[in-house]
């Protein structure tokens, strides 16, 4: 039988006709689907037995409590912890994203070593015996000749235990520093600490009993100490009748959510917070007891005297109404002033931190219960006479050898701050971190450290905290055979430069050491996890039983003294009135420049590793900003013949460096609001750090604030 | 042949219908053996009148722990209890050695599904049956056959090729889950099953 071509075609035509009528299509299209699902390169979760473990987060010193749900052993989820002591239950993006980072593209899996220094710089592979080997000799150098440098630790989350063991490294080294790096401590009660050095007892904020905050633009909901506390106090202001006021340059998400913002220009919050100060002496709020402890008080009287809401308004941008109703409102409310820490533009100058410090000791706030609260240091039996000094009151030029540890705080500073303190020939920098961040381009020698949750780690009080507390990370995967702890480090290194043992040969033992000084001090209560029990100290049988509470995710609070007890304190403290001459006229600033401001979320600035799924938050949603974007007022665009999403040059007297546009209303005119973010996106080879980005930009002045810098830009 | 193109038409639709209906599924799934049988009925019958979760247990935290481990088995199967083959290589390959038992999973869903059996099981109440049918009196287990491309059981689809379930238990995509949630009010977001 012949077969026609067109006869052919009807016999297709009625076979697809046919198939039409059969599952084949529908159901090949729906396989081929989640074909694509199952593809050998896609990662896929793990099978197994599902578990949960109560640990806590350790990428900042937030100290949040965390819920893991694991698969076959391996962390799949994480959550906070509702009823939680510290946390209240809450997790930032960071933390709910935590257990990604063991798997970031830039983690380091072996030692490497710079050669060469700069942009010349080169990675090279290493082993930790050649790290090791490289730095003996430079030690023992140290120790013959102090004169030609020392060693210092940075030391990024101070009043840890392995904190004590860099302060006993260093301390076994003729001239050795243990320093605390910027954003470490909060500044304003670090400048508080220095106008009250008589007070007894670590700062905290009582924020729990306080009826108002004042905040100079501290990120209370954006990250501040413990995110879960700030979040938690201001979620339930409802019921508690706590207001906030925020005096700020720009709308940040805590600005949007105050009771009260106070739009003020950047560079000009020492200025409102003397005006306030004023007012407060005028009107007579202050308590008549402050006149007679306060040694200054006379000198702060006379020199308030010259910042008269009225006069000052139009210098820093806020009505003389609103200074007034401001200080009136502070006064008659247990209250607390604060500057927290700008992520990535650090503290204020000295002179502003000491202005905003001193409301606290103007209004009698320190040691008062809802205000700053002076509670007792975690027990802890002997520690290292060694001091702890801030990283600006290092020498410059001082450095020869610089280890940097790796557990973040959460905020970032210029690498110039190091750079300055290092001897003349460039030191030797190492650094103890999981990744390869943009501060690895000062390093010299790069050591892996096991990344969050690959190893057991301590969480203590959360900076700003109104109680000491403790509690365990404890590891949810195995960390890699080459990641080396800070404890293991030290005592390799001491050993091979003959220096004397640390005292202990693992983290776990210096852990335990501090649950057995808890127990021995029979203060505070053990939370189980969950919330689910509450065991006081002293009623437990035994240490065994604190420690296998820790172990299990619980944590341990002190008890809070309900006692108060006000400590003699000076308004001014070292610094001379003189410091504010400037700040009593209108800043005068070069025609066309604007001031650069660098801005960043806590942790996701460029020394720290971000989670590519964060992409959502970064990119998809714009709820952040990416790093290398400028942020301006469409009005200052304008004047500047620039639009959105322009690339532009902006110049400071350190350098220069391209950048985007974005037109935004919340940022004050002449301001440039600078992203100092990161690139979750990032393809870049692994072996390339990103840089510094406008952050380098950012002046450094004398006493270590890099917050404004004037600057300028111009179409790229 | 004056109706030979229509002929061929409709030999076209037919050939398709048939490959379609007939030899499409014998070449979309595969059979693979479970490695050794089970037989719900005899724990569930009136000679040992087990219930579903004294095997399928939950754990401490209300989650499913879904098929039981050989440690659960070595409750009562240490030794051999009968003369069956069956028990046999229990015992023998299995509980002794203290090896799991590789199952075939007839409900296994890809990574993006979330199904917590806690919520429907114990706040919505519904029984076992009701989405497993008759399983728990079976006296073997079903064949199990995979989708060579999916990578997923028969079941997942459903016995029948066309989708149309011949039972109401039959089937564990998507379309089931919003229609059982529809019919009883209740909201669904993504994010309620796709985490």
């Amino acid at each position: 039988m012949n077969i026609t071509r067109r006869e052919l075609l009807t016999f297709a035509g009625g076979s697809i006709l046919g198939a039409l009528f059969t599952p084949v299509p529908w159901k090949l299209l729906d396989d081929s689907a989640i074909w694509t699902q199952n593809w050998s390169l896609i990662p896929g979760l793990p099978r197994g037995p599902e578990t949960f473990t109560f640990t806590g987060c350790t990428l900042c010193p937030g100290g949040c409590a965390i819920k893991a749900r694991r698969v076959n052993g391996l962390p799949v989820s994480l959550v906070g912890v509702t009823g939680h002591p510290v946390s209240n239950g809450f997790l930032c993006p960071m933390g709910i994203a935590g257990h990604h980072l063991a798997y970031h593209p830039l983690r380091l899996r072996r030692p490497w070593a710079f050669t060469g220094k700069g942009t010349d710089s080169l990675l090279t592979p290493s082993t930790l015996e050649e790290v090791i080997s490289n730095l003996a000799p430079i030690v023992k150098d140290i120790q013959s000749s102090p004169t030609k440098g020392t060693v210092a630790v940075l030391d990024q989350r101070p009043d840890r235990v392995v904190s004590d063991v860099y302060r006993r490294f260093v301390s076994n080294i003729p001239g050795g520093m243990y320093a605390l790096a910027p954003g470490s401590e909060d500044p304003t009660l670090t400048a508080l600490r220095s106008l009250c050095k008589t007070a007894e007892g670590k700062l905290g904020y009582d924020l729990e009993n306080t009826e108002v905050i004042l905040s100079f633009g501290a990120p209370l909901l954006d990250g501040w100490s413990c995110p879960g506390r700030a979040v938690h106090l201001l979620q339930n202001r409802i019921h508690s009748g706590l207001r906030l006021i925020q005096a700020e340059g720009v709308q940040s998400r805590t600005a949007l959510q105050a009771d009260t913002w106070l739009p003020l220009i950047p560079g000009t919050e020492a200025v409102l917070a003397l005006a306030i100060g004023n007012v407060l002496i005028r009107e007579r709020l202050v308590p008549s007891k402050i006149e007679k402890t306060s040694a200054d008080f006379q000198t702060y009287k006379k020199l308030v005297a010259k910042f008269q809401p009225e006069t000052v308004a139009d210098i820093c941008g806020i009505p003389a109404s609103a200074i007034s109703e401001t200080a009136r409102t502070i006064a008659s409310h247990s209250s607390v002033v604060m500057s927290g820490y700008n992520p990535a533009g650090g503290p204020f100058d000295a002179a502003t931190e000491t202005a905003i410090a001193g409301l606290n000791a103007l209004l009698g706030n320190i040691g008062r219960i809802g205000g700053i609260s002076l509670h007792r240091p975690l027990p802890s039996g002997p520690v290292s006479t060694s001091p702890a000094i801030a990283l600006t009151e290092i020498p410059d030029h001082s450095v020869r050898l610089l280890l940097i540890d790796g557990a973040e705080s959460g905020h970032t500073y210029p690498s110039s701050l190091l750079r300055r303190k290092l001897t003349a020939d460039g030191g030797t920098v190492v650094m103890l971190s999981p990744y390869l961040s943009s501060r690895s381009a000062l390093a010299d020698f790069l050591v892996p450290s096991p990344a969050a949750f690959e190893s057991l780690e301590e969480i203590s009080t959360p900076p700003g905290a109104h109680r000491a507390s403790f509690a365990l990370s404890l590891p949810l995967m195995k960390q890699p055979d080459t990641a080396v702890d800070a404890v293991t480090f030290l005592s390799k290194l001491a050993g091979a430069a003959g220096l004397p043992s640390l005292g202990a040969e693992s983290m776990e033992s210096f852990l335990k050491q501090r649950a057995h000084d808890i127990w021995l001090s029979k203060r505070g209560t053990l939370t189980a996890p969950a919330g689910t029990s509450v065991t006081p100290t002293a009623e437990m049988a035994g240490e065994e039983q604190l420690w296998k509470g820790l172990s299990e995710g619980g944590c341990w609070v002190d008890d809070v003294e309900a006692k108060e007890a006000i400590p003699q304190s000076m308004l001014l403290g070292t610094l001379t009135p003189d410091r504010f001459d400037g700040a009593s006229s209108p800043a005068q600033h070069a025609t066309g420049t604007m001031r650069l401001i660098p801005h960043g979320w806590r942790n996701a600035t460029t020394t720290a590793s971000v989670a590519p799924v964060l992409s959502k938050l970064f990119q998809e949603s714009h709820l952040r900003s990416l790093g290398g974007r400028v942020h301006i007022n469409p009005a200052t665009l304008a004047a500047n013949a620039l639009s959105d999403a322009d690339i532009v040059k902006v110049t400071t007297q350190s350098g220069s460096m391209t950048a985007q546009v974005v037109a935004d209303h919340t940022v004050i005119p002449g301001v440039i609001h600078a992203v100092v973010g990161p690139s979750p996106n990032n393809t870049a080879p692994t072996n390339q750090p990103e840089g510094e980005g406008l952050l380098g930009l950012c002046v450094v002045r004398d006493d270590g604030s890099w917050r404004i810098t004037e600057a300028s830009i111009a179409r790229a | 042949m004056r109706f030979k193109g229509l002929i061929l038409f409709l030999l076209g639709v037919l050939a398709s219908l048939a490959i379609g209906w007939f030899a499409f599924p014998a070449a979309l799934y595969r059979t693979e053996a479970q490695p050794m049988q089970f037989n719900h009925a005899i724990h569930t019958g009136e000679q040992n009148g087990m219930t579903c979760d004294m095997c399928h247990e939950y754990m401490e935290n209300g989650s499913f722990k879904g098929i039981p481990t050989i440690a659960k088995c070595a409750e009562c199967h240490s030794a051999t209890i009968g003369s069956s083959e069956t028990e046999k290589v229990l015992v023998e390959q299995f509980v002794t050695p203290q090896k799991e038992i590789p199952w075939k999973v007839y409900s296994r869903q890809p990574d993006n599904a979330y199904f917590p059996h806690a919520t429907h099981v114990k706040r919505a109440e519904i029984k076992c049956e009701v989405c497993h049918g008759p399983h728990g009196s079976s006296t073997a287990l079903p064949v199990y056959q995979v989708n060579r491309i999916s990578g997923y059981s028969r079941d997942i689809w459903g016995r029948n090729i066309s989708g149309i379930p011949s039972h109401p238990w039959e089937g564990m995509k998507m379309d089931r889950c919003v229609r059982c949630h529809a019919e009883r009010q209740r909201d669904d977001s993504c994010l309620d099953c796709h985490k």
